[in-house]
């Protein structure tokens, strides 16, 4: 049924309507055709990413002063979740790209600009952040690999459990401790270039779900990055990482378990409507258990849209306050003092309500669709086992609620 | 100390005046290194209005240091204003660092009149003043 009032949702400039729809038309025309192939064989999905930089998505996040798209981190949650609702594996490849690109741009000098920011901005580059490793596990806030000084630039030997797109991403952002003296959050920020000697995937990523993700340990394996490769100071990486990376990453998250969410809802909704019962010949629309779960599905789903939106205006909001702290040379010192800072636990808080979410939807959605559902290939049994991913992604719900609650209570930090 | 020596040791200005909290704010601002940092180029006069009492109090930033507070809309120099409108109990908590402006703004207590900037100067100067 068609709105006779547009209250579905907010108002959008003419520029985020513009990315919207561009988003809109890549994931009907292009994603979601390729993304029940991508999820069977467990394939990186390069075409839907040669898609995306041909569109100009890829550069949306990065400023206008820089030749991108200049969008904000509203902009790029509506377009993650239009992106996640063709292929919630490209969202996400598209996501770890975009958490890459805020702390570039905030980071690069002139030099950097040219260098790495210029060709995301003509469509040639897809980034990746190669953040967690073995000892750190989802507790992404400390590192245990050191860059180690050579000469003339630097020698990275740095494994990372987990790192989407592996293999296939045209750069890496790395975090690694600045020395071998250096603390756990001590933090150098490098670009890797993606064909670097010593970058080594291992093995192949065949999750439960997100199975186009490429999501493989990634060893950089004593690779030399020329001095122009670290990006701010030699232990400044971490709070640049909290005030430009965390945001746009778990609005990213969110975004895209929003999607997701979407797609699981808009396929049972279109199961039962197609659904006909031959005894009463009624769909099972009219089955009021199945009215109710749709209902159901819909609250979740707006209520987790209603934060994804608040939390990404705050990260707005909060970006042009750590611009002015970084202009005055102030941001890694007001990190670190604020590590745990409401707006911190804000952002954990959208990623746990995001991620329930969608396991609550995609379960009532394969409850609504049955035994239809729970084959093989049907929709929403891919979104059922996507979805499961949510809650594991570092940082897993569990470690962020412990963030929380040490934050609400009082009580110590476990980086302190 | 007898009540007598409490008395006395008073200071001139009344606690919980807007006075007081000004000149608090001027020695927090005057002593605090990051604030002085962030006003590195950021001369400016911060008109605080009291929209109950009429009372107009101008701060003057110059060199990263608040040199002046004058009752009055002028304040010296001229350098451009930002003005805080509120009422005087809203403007005594603010900068007695009990209400983040922030909030204050959110919630209808307190507005602000400068460009985009001069909001995002305050707010982080709020936070390294008073941890807000």
């Amino acid at each position: 049924m068609p709105n006779a009032l547009n209250l579905d949702g907010i108002a959008l400039t003419r520029e985020q309507g513009r990315w919207c729809r561009k988003a809109e038309t890549l994931a009907r025309e292009v994603l979601r055709p390729n993304a029940a192939e991508i999820d069977h064989g467990g394939i990186f999905p390069s075409a839907n990413i040669d898609a995306l930089k041909r569109s100009g998505l890829l550069a949306l996040m990065i400023p206008t002063e820089m030749g991108g798209g200049g969008g904000d981190i509203v902009t790029a949650a509506l377009v993650t979740e239009a992106l996640a609702k063709g292929c919630v594996s490209t969202a996400m490849i598209y996501t770890m790209h975009q958490s890459t690109l805020p702390m570039l741009c905030a980071l690069a000098d002139a030099e950097q600009v040219e260098r790495f920011i210029a060709p995301i901005v003509r469509g040639e580059l897809l980034g990746a952040f190669a953040m967690s490793e073995p000892g750190s596990g989802n507790r992404i806030w400390h590192m245990d690999s050191h860059a180690r000084k050579n000469g003339h630039g630097f020698i990275l030997d740095s494994f990372k459990s987990f790192c989407t797109s592996a293999g296939h991403a045209d750069f890496y952002l790395v975090p690694t401790r600045g020395n071998a003296d250096a603390g756990a959050t001590d933090l150098s920020m490098f670009w890797v270039d993606g064909d670097a000697t010593g970058i080594e995937p291992k093995g192949a990523w065949d999750g439960m779900g997100l199975r186009g993700n490429g999501s493989r340990p990634l060893h950089f394996n004593q690779v030399h990055v020329p001095p122009i490769a670290r990006l701010g100071g030699e232990t400044t990486g971490f709070s640049f990482m909290m005030a430009y990376a965390l945001p746009i990453y778990l609005v990213g998250l969110a975004s895209c378990y929003l999607g997701l969410a979407s797609a699981a809802f808009d396929g049972a909704i279109a199961h039962v409507k197609g659904r006909v019962h031959s005894d009463t010949q009624r769909s099972l629309a009219t089955v009021e258990t199945v009215q109710r779960y749709a209902a159901e599905m819909r609250c979740r789903i707006d209520q987790a849209r209603a934060t994804v939106l608040r939390v990404a205006q705050m990260s707005d909001n909060a970006v042009v306050l750590f611009n002015e702290f970084n202009t005055a040379g102030l941001l890694d010192e007001i990190i670190r003092d604020n590590p745990d800072d409401l707006y911190f636990v804000e952002l954990a808080e959208l990623k746990i309500i995001a991620s329930e979410m969608a396991v609550d939807v995609a379960h009532t959605a394969l409850q609504v669709c049955g035994g239809s559902g729970y084959k093989r290939g049907h929709l929403v049994e891919r979104c059922y086992r996507d979805a499961r991913a949510g809650s594991l992604m570092g940082p897993s719900d569990d470690t962020l609620k412990v963030i929380m609650g040490n934050q609400l209570l009082g009580t110590p930090q476990p980086w302190a | 100390m007898t009540f007598a020596a409490a008395a006395a040791a008073q200071p001139a200005v009344p606690l919980e005046t807007l006075d007081h909290w000004l000149g608090d704010f001027r020695d927090r601002f005057n002593a605090n290194v990051r604030a002085a940092k962030l006003t590195a180029g950021w001369d400016r006069r911060l008109l605080v209005d009291a929209t109950d009492t009429a009372r107009s109090v101008v701060l003057t930033v110059t060199g990263t240091r608040v040199t002046d507070i004058r009752d009055g809309a002028e304040g010296t120099g001229d350098t451009p204003f930002v003005t805080l409108s509120g009422e005087e109990r809203t403007l005594i908590e603010i900068f007695a660092g009990r209400y983040n402006p922030s909030s204050a703004v959110i919630d209808g207590q307190l507005e602000v009149y400068s460009d985009a900037r001069d909001k995002v100067k305050l707010e982080a100067l709020a936070m390294v003043i008073w941890g807000l």
